[in-house]
């Protein structure tokens, strides 16, 4: 390493040396503070848990909304807005178009935070993982499933290689033995 | 019924080709039995997202749900439009808490999904104890009207010729689904959504056309034919308006929020997805084509308080049972050039809704028969994906098994209320399987989830939940209920979701902390030996985990 990330290295000090090498992606500005630790794990379940409050927050938002207003304001939903269409229903067209984008929402943080930190940590720990596969290739091949396989067997979708060659297939040979 | 049996000879002879061809198609679609992939309870590979989000709606929409929720929007206006909002959300609710977290190896069951980290034998057997105690009911729901509708059809008088066509029609379906297993299901599944996405905007298309294409002269008309007026458009239709109504009322919309999505079956269809992204994908697609159902579901009943009126509605049943073939009847009775013909589009709605009922039933039996051989069986003890396969003959006799009781429990509660199975069915899987799923999938850690806080879960939020609902005015007490003679009603709401929810929660809660430490997560040994292993798709390292 160069003289100049020597120097520099001090003052990064939410860092420690293993993650040297991940912090840079995770530390842009345009990224929320939560994501900007130095480990993807940590971020990944950060950006899990913001995802699942914002979804049940939508989703609590939109049903309360209409439950309490349709319970307990009842001369507000038959007001007449426009012509024949009345504010109840209004009410359930603007439902529609929040899922719609509740759901445009959700799927785009999942692609733009979620996988990559998601790959981030599957690629940390390819050793190991390889390792997996070739134990439940073996395991395949013999006649009796061990038990204390299964817990180890957690493949990883974000491994294409896994998520189309030995893992899958694997299992299901093994499902068949 | 008399319209529907004035309809002839054609009719019925459409109707037993289509039987006919429902079941050569599932012969076609049945798994072999000599090849040993174990597929017949649950596909195992890898579906494309759209055929899969397809056959999840299918799943989500079952077919006593879409006349229930017809009917609630012509009998309660505003409320049966909250009503089928809150069945709108569901599909969203499912998929922002749980969709991903669902994929991660092979799953047969609900059983498979919940005990990732707890001890698999009694855990996977309170699972099936808790997929059996959602299923029954509502395919007990499933069979009667189709049942009706089938004795009605075929001319079969009286009260022996109801229980003839509810026996006649539930074997042939059991036979269906034993044969064709899960892949026949899941294609049903599909051709059911899309024939639903065809359909349901058509038959708007219709009421809106008689009305000229003016929504406000539908509900005009509809609050003229209700006979009530224009209370008829205010809140506070279903229940009453009073204080108990509209708790009722919420009580019932948290129960269709939190249970129409989460499902057994539909549990056990995204765990078997490939990856999360797929799962999520899925989802989305589920939720677009459950919006527009729902919007279409909400038009529907309107138009048919409109077209049919109050007073046949009444005789439709408690909640307007049997509606959409009253409305089918009355949409082509006012065709002017089929007075002596028998009516196409009947016979359509007809075997419309016997593949409805076809697709729904086969993926609840295949359900319940995969929570009876894997979560009950002799195989339970063992982890989820290991263990050896499923002998086809055994699943296909437990779904025999439970296929005769829902034909028995129809024929016996034939004459109840089919909202009465409904609400059992969406209330349980609200108190028991939502909490348990969700404390499974996401409350991590040492002090996680355990299995004594599953137990109290579902058996004490089983017990719960059948005990407010035998309490409540659904069950005795109304001239609508189950026992229209007794008198024990004691707790006030027809639904009771408002309550039961919050005590399936806290049971889990409860459970979990008050399992003596030393027994807490026996499976934890094993754990730190496996650094990496995953949870679910998306959770990398377990380093965060313990």
């Amino acid at each position: 390493m160069s003289a100049h990330s020597h120097r520099r290295a001090p003052q990064t000090h939410a860092n420690d040396s293993v993650h040297q090498g991940s912090s840079g992606f995770l530390r842009r500005d345009s990224m929320r503070p939560a994501y900007r630790t130095g480990s993807s794990s940590e971020a990944l379940s950060a950006a899990r848990r913001t995802q699942l409050n914002r979804g049940l927050g939508l989703v609590a938002g939109v049903f309360l909304t209409y439950a309490l207003a349709s319970c307990f304001l009842p001369g507000l939903l038959p007001m007449e807005v426009y012509g024949g269409l009345r504010v109840g229903e209004l009410f359930a067209l603007a439902q529609v178009l929040v899922i719609a984008a509740g759901v445009l929402t959700h799927d785009r943080h999942a692609r733009r935070h979620i996988e990559p930190l998601a790959a981030r940590v599957a690629t940390r720990e390819p050793a190991f993982h390889a390792e997996e596969s070739h134990r439940s290739g073996t395991a395949a091949a013999s006649s009796a499933p061990t038990h204390g396989d299964p817990d180890a067997d957690e493949f990883n979708a974000f491994d294409s290689s896994r998520a189309f060659g030995g893992r899958r297939t694997g299992r299901a040979v093994r499902a068949t033995t | 019924m008399t319209p529907l049996a004035d309809e002839g000879a054609l009719a019925i002879s459409v109707f037993l080709v289509f039987l006919a061809g429902c079941l050569f198609v599932s012969m076609l679609a049945s798994p072999d039995l000599q090849e040993g992939a174990d597929d017949f309870l649950a596909e195992q590979g890898n579906r494309r997202p759209l055929p899969q989000g397809l056959a999840l709606t299918g799943d989500f929409i079952s077919a006593a749900g879409v006349l229930y929720f017809c009917g609630v929007v012509a009998v309660g206006s505003y409320d049966g439009i909250l009503i089928v909002a809150a069945a709108a959300l569901s599909p969203l609710l499912l998929k922002v808490w749980l969709a991903e977290r669902l994929p991660g190896g092979p799953g047969w069951s609900l059983g498979d999904a919940v005990s990732r980290r707890l001890p698999a034998g009694p855990a996977r057997r309170a699972a099936g104890v808790a997929t059996l105690v959602v299923s029954v009911p509502l395919l007990t729901a499933q069979l009667i009207p189709i049942g009706q509708i089938t004795a009605a059809l075929m001319g079969l008088p009286g009260q022996l010729g109801e229980i003839a066509g509810i026996t006649l029609v539930g074997i042939l379906i059991v036979s269906c689904v034993a044969i064709g297993g899960v892949r026949g299901s899941t294609l049903l599944q599909i051709v059911k959504t899309v024939g639903f996405l065809l359909i349901a905007p058509l038959l708007c298309a219709l009421i809106l056309a008689r009305f000229d294409w003016d929504y406000g002269a539908v509900l005009a008309q509809a609050a003229q034919g209700s006979g009530v007026g224009d209370a008829y458009l205010a809140p506070g239709r279903l229940f009453g308006s009073d204080f108990t109504g509209r708790l009722d009322t919420l009580s019932l919309a948290v129960t269709v929020l939190l249970g129409t999505a989460l499902m057994p079956h539909m549990v056990t269809r995204l765990s078997t997805s490939g990856t999360a992204e797929r799962a999520r994908r899925a989802t989305s697609w589920a939720v677009a084509a459950a919006c527009l159902l729902c919007v279409s579901a909400a038009v529907i009943g309107y138009g048919i308080q409109a077209v049919v009126g109050a007073k046949g509605l009444d005789e439709a049943g408690p909640q307007g049972g049997n509606n959409l073939l009253l409305l089918a009847a009355a949409l082509d009775g006012s065709d002017p050039d089929s007075p002596g013909n028998p009516g196409l589009l009947l016979t359509f709605i007809s075997c419309a809704f016997f593949l409805t009922v076809l697709a729904s039933v086969s993926v609840l039996l295949l359900a319940g028969s995969a929570a009876i051989v894997h979560d009950m069986g002799r195989n339970r003890h063992a982890r989820p994906g290991t263990g050896p396969p499923h002998r086809p003959l055994r699943a296909r006799v437990a779904l025999v098994a439970v296929g005769a009781v829902c034909i028995a429990l129809a024929v016996a509660g034939r004459g109840a209320n089919a909202q009465f199975w409904l609400t059992l069915s969406y209330t349980e899987a609200a108190t028991v399987v939502l909490p348990a799923l969700a404390c499974a999938l996401t409350w991590r850690g040492p002090r996680g989830f355990t299995l004594r806080g599953l137990r109290w879960c579902v058996y004490g939020g089983t017990l719960v939940t059948l005990g407010l609902l035998a309490l409540s005015p659904a069950v005795s007490g109304s001239p609508d209920s189950v026992h229209p003679d007794g008198d024990w009603a004691v707790f006030p709401l027809y639904a009771p979701g408002l309550l039961s929810v919050p005590v399936g929660f806290l049971l889990a809660w409860a459970g979990t902390r008050l399992t003596p430490a030393a027994r807490a997560n026996p499976a934890a040994p094993s754990r730190p030996q496996q650094p990496g292993a995953a949870d679910d798709l998306l959770s990398g390292s377990g380093t965060h985990r313990r």
